[in-house]
């Protein structure tokens, strides 16, 4: 219930040295819309994108607590934070409330410095999976499942990985009630970030 | 949620609006009750929720913000204001006491001069919105706030206060609680100015 409270999905796909990731744009409590500007997805560093759905408070505690950790990591190594080590920083972070969880799911998508793709999927509780194709995460993850599975090829191009993406998320937000009002996708690649906004079912 | 609080949003100014029945079970005490507190010199926060931490968090809020211009010698901003309550909410959502209060952060930022207004529910869930509402009537104007509002020119102050009669109106025609006189205020950049009480006309 509290991960269906204020509604959001978000989903990742990687590609030939790049990666994808989209959330819908919705807020709202229950079944009042309150917001249609409100993407999901954050930047972390260049190479690093996290999306977070679920409960709206705990999206933005849960930013606000890994915004901070990885800041005091930058100015004590004085380098960026690797994919792996972000991945593993967020999974015990939503670990230490083991018995008190965040409601919050995120989607992490990030370059290696060598190029390669990282892609990762985790619950609430930090249990991390990193699939070599796509994750969903939020209220309209069933309905992305199946189109995320069909869309999917391996070693995507970049345009052709914006347009799986957003397919899927736009398919997926309108047939689910919690989730819509547009999306923003956001393509990384090794030396450009786009972000584009779409148009959906505006309900 | 029987309480209505809403904010509007125009070219460098915000409207605040709340109404002014403080009651409890079917009784109503006062119905001059002023629920839009000043937090700083240009920023106001109107509040509606639960009867005592209302009071009380509205007062911790902008004590602690007096508190940190006196350390550092100038004003928060608003958006450092709504960060800052939006954190205080958040930290004592999962403790022992935590305050079910529905905001909203409304102020005129003077560095980068524009006007900000914050929606804040009691979740501790952030957004800074053109318009926003609390409460039961908020499912009423919402709707009309959405269909006169225009994003990319804002309303002047006339157009506020006339769009802010709209909600005050169409909440006394389908909503059943009587909600009969509305406090109106306006933050910009010269401050908190107050504005005549503000009565709904529907069935004038």
């Amino acid at each position: 219930m509290a991960f269906q409270y204020n509604g959001g999905s978000i989903v990742g796909m990687s590609g030939d040295n790049c990666v994808c990731i989209a959330s819908d744009n919705r807020y709202g409590q229950q079944l009042h819309t309150i917001s249609t500007d409100f993407p999901k997805i954050f930047k972390i560093t260049d190479k690093i994108f996290i999306g977070l759905s679920g409960l709206a408070t705990d999206i933005q505690t849960v930013l606000n607590k890994i915004k901070y950790k990885v800041n005091m990591y930058e100015l004590r190594e004085n380098r960026k934070m690797s994919p792996k080590c972000f991945k593993t920083m967020v999974s015990n972070l939503l670990y230490e409330r083991r018995f008190g969880p965040f409601f919050a799911e995120p989607v992490i998508v990030a370059l290696n410095d060598d190029g390669t793709t990282m892609l990762c999927g985790m619950d609430c509780l930090g249990a991390a999976e990193s699939p070599k194709d796509y994750v969903v995460a939020g209220t309209a993850a069933n309905e992305m499942h199946g189109l995320a599975e069909a869309y999917w090829r391996p070693d995507m191009p970049a345009e052709e990985l914006f347009e799986c993406v957003s397919q899927t998320m736009l398919s997926g937000c309108d047939r689910n009630a919690a989730s819509g009002w547009g999306a923003t996708v956001t393509i990384v690649q090794k030396d450009k970030i786009i972000t584009r906004k779409l148009k959906a079912r505006m309900d | 949620m029987t309480e209505y609080i809403i904010g509007i949003k125009g070219k460098d100014f915000v409207l605040v609006g709340a109404d002014q029945t403080a009651a409890r079970s079917v009784i109503v005490y006062q119905q001059c009750y002023d629920k839009i507190y000043p937090i700083a010199k240009k920023t106001a926060m109107a509040v509606c929720g639960e009867v005592g931490d209302t009071n009380f968090f509205q007062e911790s809020i902008a004590k602690n913000i007096a508190l940190y211009e006196m350390r550092n010698g100038y004003d928060m901003t608003p958006n450092e204001a709504a960060c800052f309550t939006r954190h205080k909410l958040a930290t004592s959502l999962r403790s022992r006491k935590s305050y079910q209060v529905n905001l909203l952060v409304a102020g005129y930022d003077d560095i980068e001069e524009k006007p900000e207004l914050h929606l804040i529910d009691y979740l501790a869930a952030d957004i800074e919105c053109p318009y926003g509402a609390h409460g039961y009537g908020a499912m009423f104007t919402m709707s009309i706030l959405d269909r006169h509002y225009n994003k990319d020119k804002p309303p002047t102050r006339e157009e506020a206060i006339a769009l802010f009669q709209k909600c005050c109106d169409e909440l006394q025609r389908r909503f059943s609680i009587n909600l009969p006189l509305f406090r109106l205020k306006i933050v910009s950049k010269d401050g908190i100015e107050e504005l005549p009480i503000v009565k709904a006309k529907a069935f004038e």
